[in-house]
């Protein structure tokens, strides 16, 4: 019944991606603050909220890579802005979360998630409380803090935005073995975590 | 109720359906109008009625968004040097370049506005003056399209200057209540700009975008924060929203923007403020002013 309501398959297929490649999509280079808005700003998002920047400070930090972006879309050499755009969201994710950490000012979705989770005795929160694309991606989070920042970018690249090892090589500007294996260390790293946080984390656990 | 562990695919699955929220998108497609609060005006019918009502200043049409990559290179990227007029020596914050005298000014103003801004423009005709006579005025500043430079030191009495027809001029706070700015005693030197001949009743100072001087964004600014000091920070806001065409762009602008941040805090609209902060920190990372915008903007910016 529920399931019926989001269509068939809504589960089991992989989402439909209409878009071409990531990188593909820079047929034209870009001309206008616009241009990577469409284009850009969601791969941009996903990065800093993976990287884990709160809501809030995603949405600044979205900003400012986005502004710097347009002021050198001359010097971006074409066919490289998502290289540029990669390259300036990792920095202004790192200071952002130092600047975060300094404040000690814990992340807002964070401290909802946190307080649910006390106020129903650590226990994931169900759907009420969080919604479910938003408890996966809380807990998704929860496991990425656990890697290592290199480890983390390359599977962020690999799992979430799709991209092939040789476009995470680029980004990343590692060669290609460095890319492999980073991110089988990453993918072996977060199966251990996966795991941690199955036992820690009483998932089913009846209400 | 009993839930099932998400899978990991389910995990990044999740990760991969998120998009930027809305309010993001049509922050940044909106130029300055950055505001999370404001996220639900993406419709830009809707984006416009809400900005006419309260006030918004005409850099937050939906069109801006060249205008905010333009503003970002300014800053960013090679700023011309004679962005605007240069100064000859006996103004007190004599420096060859209104960017140099943007930084001038922007250092002095913690401390008291006036000090630079009411010395500089505190004769129109002295101003002007000095711009029709300082001898490195470059015909490319970019401030001061071929057309607008003042051929002599006319002076014109800044008076209760009727909004430009263009609708982006004219988003005061209260549109249908009359106001009448504090006209300064003083009087400010204007460029002569080709279709807006002099007459009884003066032309805007914001004719157009980009025309107006140095001297004359100082004037504008000088009447704001007047008012603002006098605790007017409606007016303050009515001076800044009447003039912002004038204002953007030039070599004052980031002064501009602070100012009408501390009107909008000081007139009770700290949300406003604060986004406008924001996006001030983010645009002028550098200025002696961002710590100054960082007061406003507490959530994101570091407190010290």
């Amino acid at each position: 019944m529920t399931s019926a309501a989001f269509g068939p398959n809504e589960h089991d297929d992989p989402p439909a991606d209409p878009a071409p490649r990531p990188l593909a999509i820079e047929v034209r280079p870009e001309r206008s603050l616009a241009d990577l808005v469409h284009r850009h700003l969601d791969f941009v998002w996903r990065l800093l909220r993976r990287l884990g920047l709160s809501d809030a400070d995603a949405e600044d930090a979205a900003q400012q890579v986005l502004l710097v972006a347009a002021s050198k879309l001359e010097q971006i050499e074409p066919g490289k802005t998502r290289t540029f755009l990669y390259g300036t969201a990792v920095h202004v994710a790192s200071n952002a979360r130092r600047s975060a950490r300094r404040q000690r000012r814990a992340h807002v979705d964070n401290e909802v998630y946190e307080a649910a989770r006390k106020a129903i005795g650590n226990r994931v929160p169900w759907p009420d409380e969080l919604t479910d694309l938003a408890r996966a991606r809380a807990l998704l989070n929860e496991l990425l803090e656990g890697l290592p920042d290199e480890l983390r970018r390359v599977l962020v690249l690999a799992e979430i935005e799709e991209l092939t090892l040789p476009e995470i090589a680029e980004l990343e500007a590692i060669p290609l073995g460095t890319a492999t294996s980073r991110l089988r260390r990453a993918r072996e790293r977060f199966a251990e975590l996966r795991a941690a946080q199955r036992q820690r984390i009483p998932f089913g656990a009846v209400e | 109720m009993k839930r099932d562990v998400p899978s990991d695919a389910e995990l990044f699955r999740a990760a991969r359906l998120e998009r930027a929220p809305e309010s993001l998108r049509a922050a940044l497609l909106g130029g300055y109008a950055a505001s999370s609060a404001r996220g639900s005006l993406c419709a830009s019918g809707e984006r416009k009625r809400e900005l006419k009502r309260d006030g918004r200043p005409s850099w937050a049409a939906p069109a801006a968004c060249a205008a905010a990559a333009t503003l970002a290179a300014l800053w960013w990227g090679s700023m011309p040097g004679d962005v605007g007029v240069p100064i000859s020596a006996e103004q007190p914050m004599a420096k060859p370049t209104a960017s140099a005298v943007s930084h001038e000014l922007a250092t002095a103003v913690p401390a008291d506005f006036r000090t630079a801004s009411e010395e500089a423009s505190s004769s129109g005709a002295v101003a002007a003056a000095r711009h029709a006579s300082a001898s490195a005025v470059s015909p490319s500043a970019v401030s001061l399209p071929a057309g607008s430079r003042p051929t002599k030191a006319r002076t014109a009495t800044v008076r209760d200057a009727p909004p430009p027809p263009r609708a982006s001029a004219s988003k005061t706070t209260d549109p249908s209540t009359p106001i009448r700015e504090a006209a300064p005693a003083g009087t400010v030197g204007t460029s002569v700009a080709p279709a807006a001949p002099a007459s009884e009743q003066p032309a805007p100072l914001t004719a157009k975008p980009s025309r107006s001087t140095f001297a004359e964004q100082l004037e504008i600014l000088k009447r704001a924060r007047s008012a603002l000091r006098a605790g007017d920070s409606r007016e303050a806001l009515v001076v800044l929203d009447r003039h912002d065409d004038a204002l953007r762009g030039g070599g004052l602008e980031a002064e501009a923007r602070l100012l009408r941040i501390e009107a909008l805090a000081a007139s009770g609209r700290s949300a406003e403020a604060r986004d406008l902060a924001r996006r001030f920190i983010v645009d002028y990372p550098n200025s002696p002013l961002a710590a100054r915008a960082r007061r406003f903007a507490q959530p994101f910016a570091s407190a010290e």
